[in-house]
């Protein structure tokens, strides 16, 4: 397992990179305040695509997370009103061991992973991101998934009083997702507890998220309170709010176009150049099947990606 | 019309202001939006993703001084303040943010990607909506000058009625664009409808207390 591990890590990011990445951060740690690091620039490159790894600010400062605002900004501005510490968790449905836990009590055990992923959001537009987590598979192993189990479900915390976009008819809430089991189970799948090691921001979708990289952002739900085993493939927020325009699957895909956005090409987010004004001119980049993890391809074999977008 | 003596009417000291207020202030008064989007990107105000937030804000702007345009008959024909007279930089101005904005879409957000480009021209309906909005103010801004209102004669207020489906469909590619229904899109093209209703009335003048 550990072996198989490494071998994702640095299909992803390579060890150089990732190591070093922790030292600096280390010592980044070490020196200075939350303040002083957002400063540290990843200089080292993600080789495979020449992007550069998103700064901490771009990542904690653009965010989808309709329960805080629909504006890419209001997350940070609002989301500091949740709490999320004691956070429990539901593990319901098709699982050996369910029941309410703290989250401390359900990840304890579980290796960490670190993660450095491209994340391709629907409105097309893209980041690189360093998070750090568990594979979802190994808390699944942990609650113990029963043989009839077909499909996971999740769910976000629903909490109007500190999500105050909750109190609005903008969205079906709780906001819900889910995968198939053997796409839940794929290495690849990470619950993420953080980002450039540290806890992840709230408006990122403290205190943990779920991470699919090769699936449209939107699919990676935050602030999770629920985790479900189904026999029956479980309802997504966005397929309730428009089942045209947002499928189940919604893999990335460059040829399956939706209605209102170019799906061929994403623009990365952190410009080219040095500063606001270098923000000002993002790259293009052509959106690749999978969003380039290909090897979730043997999932998807013999099915229709046009037909279950 | 003696009635009307009796009351005070703003209307002629109002008047003698506005005489002083020349249309061609506005065409510095009406860039300073532009001027402030420049000084926030500048400044760093504008976030991670500047090119949208302009994008969005020329948008915005072009839409709202396109209403400005279409309101500016009706206030005039209920309180007979001469605003008619502003019509024409309202709407050449309008025009310059409509046409920004679609610069800002083609070059900084699309890249001159051509394929991308027509494919989101022929099948994204937003998209085709805000391109077709642009195409029928372009006869407009053309013509909004006192040698096309001489030539083209009677034809003018035709040319000109384009405005009304213009307005219409800018609203609805604002309110296409979002995910999610806006409060601020429908707002928006409720006032359009609004204001276009108002031309099938015949509007008298309020009198004032």
């Amino acid at each position: 397992m550990d072996i198989k591990n490494d071998k994702i890590k640095e299909a992803f990011t390579p060890k150089h990179i990732y190591v070093n990445r922790r030292k600096i951060l280390q010592l980044g740690m070490a020196l200075s305040s939350l303040v002083a690091l957002n400063k540290i620039t990843p200089a080292q490159a993600d080789e495979s695509l020449e992007r550069k790894i998103n700064t901490f600010e771009e990542i904690t400062n653009y965010n989808n997370f309709y329960e805080f605002g629909i504006d890419k900004t209001d997350p940070a501005k609002y989301a500091h009103k949740l709490t999320t510490s004691p956070w429990q968790v539901e593990i319901a449905g098709l699982v050996e061991n369910p029941g309410k836990y703290d989250l401390n009590e359900l990840l304890d055990g579980i290796n960490t992973v670190d993660r450095t992923y491209r994340l391709r959001c629907v409105e097309g537009w893209s980041m690189l991101i360093p998070w750090n987590g568990i594979q979802l598979n190994h808390l699944l192993e942990k609650v113990g998934i029963k043989k009839e189990a077909k499909y996971v479900a999740f769910e976000t915390l629903l909490r109007p009083e500190e999500m105050h976009m909750q109190k609005t008819q903008v969205m079906y809430w709780p906001y819900r997702e889910g995968l198939r089991l053997d796409e839940a189970m794929h290495p690849l799948t990470i619950l993420a507890t953080g980002l450039y090691n540290q806890p992840l921001p709230k408006q990122n979708g403290a205190p943990f998220r779920l991470v699919v990289p090769w699936k449209y952002g939107f699919k990676s739900i935050k602030s999770i309170v629920k985790i479900s085993l189904t026999e029956d493939q479980p309802i997504s927020s966005w397929s309730m709010q428009n089942p045209r325009e947002y499928g189940f699957y919604s893999n990335v895909n460059p040829n399956v176009h939706h209605p209102r956005w170019s799906q061929a090409s994403e623009r990365y987010i952190g410009g080219e150049g040095e500063g606001y004004l270098g923000n000002l001119f993002t790259r293009r980049y052509d959106t690749k099947l999978f969003n380039g993890y290909d090897e979730v391809a043997y999932l998807y074999e013999g099915m229709d990606l046009s037909k279950y977008y | 019309m003696a009635n009307v003596k009796k009351n005070i009417d703003i209307t002629k000291p109002i008047n003698l202001i506005l005489r002083k207020i020349k249309p061609s202030y506005f065409y510095i008064i009406l860039l300073l939006p532009l001027l402030a989007l420049i000084i926030e990107l500048m400044s760093g105000g504008l976030g991670v993703d500047p090119m949208r937030k302009i994008e969005r804000e020329l948008g915005n702007t072009g839409l709202n001084l396109l209403i400005l345009t279409l309101a500016l008959t009706p206030i005039t024909k209920l309180t007979s303040f001469n605003l008619i007279r502003y019509k024409r930089v309202f709407g050449l101005i309008s025009f310059f943010y409509i046409t920004l904005h679609f610069l800002t879409w083609l070059l900084l957000d699309m890249q001159l990607r051509w394929d991308e480009i027509i494919i989101s021209l022929t099948k994204k309906p937003f998209i085709v909506l805000g391109m077709v909005s642009l195409v029928l103010l372009v006869p407009l801004a053309i013509t909004s000058n006192n040698y096309s209102i001489r030539k083209l004669n009677n034809y003018w207020k035709r040319v000109h009625f384009l405005i009304y489906p213009a307005a219409i469909i800018g609203g609805l590619h604002y309110m296409l664009m979002a995910k999610t229904i806006q409060f601020d899109a429908v707002k928006t093209l409720i006032v359009i409808l609004l204001l276009i209703t108002l031309k099938f009335f015949k509007l008298k003048k309020i009198k004032w207390l």
